[in-house]
C-alpha cells in the first residue's frame, strides 16, 4: 500500500470537485482530509478492510452526502445560495470507480490553467492530484510553507472567482493545455531529477509522481505522440537514478556511472514508449530528448556513445527552443568528438548570455575542460566560480574534491 | 503482571498529512503485532477527532473547545500488560506513537 493515503487524497478530490464544481473545492479536500483521518484511526489501531480503496470511497461518499444535507438545511434557512449541488440521486451515480481516472484527468488540466503561474500550477498538482500536504510541497520544491500556502489559497481563489468548468478544453485551446500539462509533469520530473535536495526519497517520489500523471494523461489521450515521448524520456532517466549518486551521497559523474546499476525494465520501457511516440507525423522537444536518452542508455559504456548521432538531436532541438543550455550541452560533445580546445571556443562564445551567466554547471564545465588543457589556473578560477554557484552539499563537495586535485 | 494504560496526549491531528498517515500506521501496526503476539497488548482505541463534551457540573456544559492546552489533548488510549511501572514506561518507549505524542502510563485499578 505504498503511498495509499496520498493517492486516495488525489483520486477524491479530483471526484469530488467534478461532483461539486471547482468552487467546492475546499470543500472536497475538507471530506477527503476527514475521511482519511478517519481510515488512519481505524486501520492503525484495527483490522484493514480487504478493500481500503472502496472503504475510503464509501466514507467520503457518506461524509459529502450528509455535507450535502446539512448544506441544503442551511440553504433553505438562510436564503444563501451560493453552491449549486445535485441531488442525492444525481450524486450517487457519479460515485463509480470508472469516473475516477476521468475526474482526475480533468483536474489535472484545471491545475495547468494558463492564467495561473507556472509554479502555482506545479504546487497544484502536487497538493490535489498527489495529496502531498504545504510542508511537503514546500519541503520538495525547496521553498516555505507560508509561501507555498499562499499560493495554493491564491490559485484556488483565481479558480472561484472565473469558476472554471471541470472540464477538458475541446477546442482550439485543448493543444495550449495538454502543452501546459507536458510542462507540468515534465517540471515535476526534474524537479525530483535534478533538483539539489538532500533528500533522496522525496526526490525519487517527485518523480515518481510525474511518471504516474504521465500515465494518466496517456490513458485519456492515447494519441499523443508528445506525452509518449515525455514517457519515454522519464523512463530513460529514471532508469538511471540510482547510479548517480553512491552509497555516500556524493555524485556521481555521468561517464564514472557503474551502468550494470541502470535499471533495465526501465530502460526497456523507455525504447517502448520512444516507439510508440514515433508512430506519427509529430516531433516534440520530449522527442527529441527522449531520442537522446535512448542513445545514452544504448551504448554499451562510456567510449562506445554515438556523439554524433546526438549532436544531430540537439541541432534540431536547437532550432525547436532558444536554450543556452543546449549549447552547453553541444559544447560537451565537442569536447568529446574534437578535444577541449574546440569546446572551449565554443562555450566562450555562450559565456555572456544571460541564462548562463550565474549557470554553475557552465563554470564547473569550464573548469573540467581547462583542467584537460593543463591550464591550472583558469581551471581553478571556472571551479571556485562555480563553488559560488550552488548550494547543492553533493555538488560543492564534487567541485571541492575538483579543487583539491587541480 | 498488570494492566497498564498508555494515554495517547498532545496528538495533533490539524496537520496530519496524507503521506504522514500512512508513516504513522505503519510504523505503529508492527509495533501492536508485536506485542500482541507477545501477549502484551490487550487492546486501544483512538478517539474522534473534533470537539467533544466538557460536563463541568449539573449546568454547565461545554461543546465550545478545546478546552485544554493542545498537548492536554487525549487522542486516545493503548493498553499493555506489564510486569512494573519500569516495564510499561519501557513499552511507552519503544512505542512509535512516542515519536509525534506524549504517552501518559497509568496502571489500572483493581476491581
Amino acid at each position: 500500500m505504498e503511498h495509499f493515503f496520498r493517492h486516495e487524497a488525489g483520486r477524491i478530490v479530483s471526484l469530488l470537485t467534478k461532483i461539486f464544481g471547482i468552487g467546492n473545492l475546499q470543500l472536497a479536500e475538507d471530506v477527503v482530509q476527514e475521511t482519511l483521518l478517519e481510515a488512519f484511526n481505524r486501520w492503525s489501531f484495527g483490522a484493514i478492510p480487504d478493500n481500503p480503496s472502496a472503504w475510503v470511497m464509501t466514507v467520503a461518499k457518506r461524509k459529502a452526502l450528509n455535507r450535502l444535507k446539512r448544506d441544503r438545511f442551511l440553504e433553505r434557512h438562510a436564503q444563501a445560495i451560493e453552491l449549486h449541488l445535485p441531488g442525492p440521486e444525481e450524486l450517487e451515480g457519479s460515485f463509480r470507480e470508472e469516473q475516477i481516472g476521468d475526474s482526475m484527468l480533468r483536474m489535472f488540466f484545471v491545475c495547468c490553467h494558463p492564467s495561473l503561474p507556472p509554479e502555482s500550477r506545479l504546487a497544484l498538482t502536487l497538493k490535489i492530484l498527489c495529496g502531498f500536504g504545504a510542508q511537503e510541497i514546500a519541503s520538495a520544491m525547496l521553498s516555505n510553507e507560508a509561501a507555498v500556502n499562499k499560493r495554493l489559497l491564491r490559485a484556488k481563489r483565481e479558480f472561484k472567482r472565473r469558476n472554471l468548468p471541470l472540464e477538458i478544453p475541446a477546442d482550439e485551446s485543448f493543444g495550449e493545455r495538454i502543452k501546459s500539462v507536458h510542462t507540468c509533469i515534465y517540471l515535476l520530473f526534474n524537479e525530483g531529477y535534478n533538483s539539489s535536495h538532500p533528500d533522496f526519497l522525496i526526490r525519487k517520489d517527485l518523480c515518481g509522481e510525474a511518471m504516474r500523471l504521465c500515465g494518466l494523461v496517456i490513458e485519456g489521450f492515447p494519441g499523443q505522440r508528445a506525452s509518449l515521448a515525455l514517457m519515454s524520456l522519464m523512463c530513460f532517466h529514471a532508469a538511471r537514478f540510482d547510479s548517480r549518486i553512491d552509497d555516500k551521497g556524493a555524485l556521481v559523474i555521468f561517464h564514472r556511472q557503474d551502468r550494470s546499476l541502470w535499471n533495465r525494465e526501465l530502460i526497456r520501457r523507455g525504447h517502448f514508449y520512444l516507439s510508440e511516440a514515433a508512430q506519427g507525423e509529430a516531433l516534440s522537444e520530449y522527442h527529441l530528448e527522449a531520442g537522446i536518452a535512448a542513445e545514452h542508455c544504448s551504448a554499451k559504456d562510456f567510449g562506445s556513445t554515438r556523439w554524433e548521432v546526438i549532436d544531430r538531436f540537439y541541432a534540431v532541438l536547437a532550432e525547436m527552443k532558444d536554450n543556452p543550455i543546449i549549447g552547453l550541452n553541444r559544447a560537451i560533445i565537442l569536447s568529446q568528438t574534437q578535444g577541449p580546445e574546440a569546446a572551449i571556443a565554443m562555450l566562450n562564445g555562450l559565456k555572456a548570455h544571460p541564462r548562463l551567466k550565474g549557470y554553475y554547471l557552465l563554470h564547473a564545465t569550464l573548469g573540467e575542460l581547462y583542467s584537460r588543457t593543463g591550464e591550472k589556473g583558469l581551471a581553478r578560477e571556472h571551479f571556485s566560480a562555480a563553488l559560488g554557484l550552488t548550494a547543492s552539499k553533493a555538488e560543492l563537495d564534487f567541485l571541492k574534491g575538483k579543487l583539491a586535485e587541480t | 503482571m498488570e494492566d497498564f494504560m498508555l494515554v495517547i496526549k498532545g496528538y495533533d491531528y490539524a496537520n496530519v498529512t496524507p503521506e504522514t498517515m500512512e508513516k504513522r500506521m505503519n510504523a505503529y501496526r508492527p509495533w501492536m503485532e508485536k506485542m500482541t503476539q507477545a501477549g502484551r497488548y490487550k487492546g486501544g482505541a483512538p478517539l474522534e477527532p473534533g470537539t467533544g463534551r466538557l460536563v463541568k457540573d449539573k449546568k454547565t456544559v461545554l461543546t465550545d473547545g478545546p478546552f485544554l492546552e493542545s498537548k492536554e489533548i487525549i487522542g486516545g488510549y493503548v493498553i499493555v500488560l506489564a510486569k512494573d511501572y519500569d516495564e510499561a514506561v519501557e513499552f511507552a518507549k519503544e512505542c512509535p506513537l512516542i515519536d509525534h505524542c506524549q504517552l501518559e502510563v497509568r496502571k489500572l485499578g483493581k476491581m
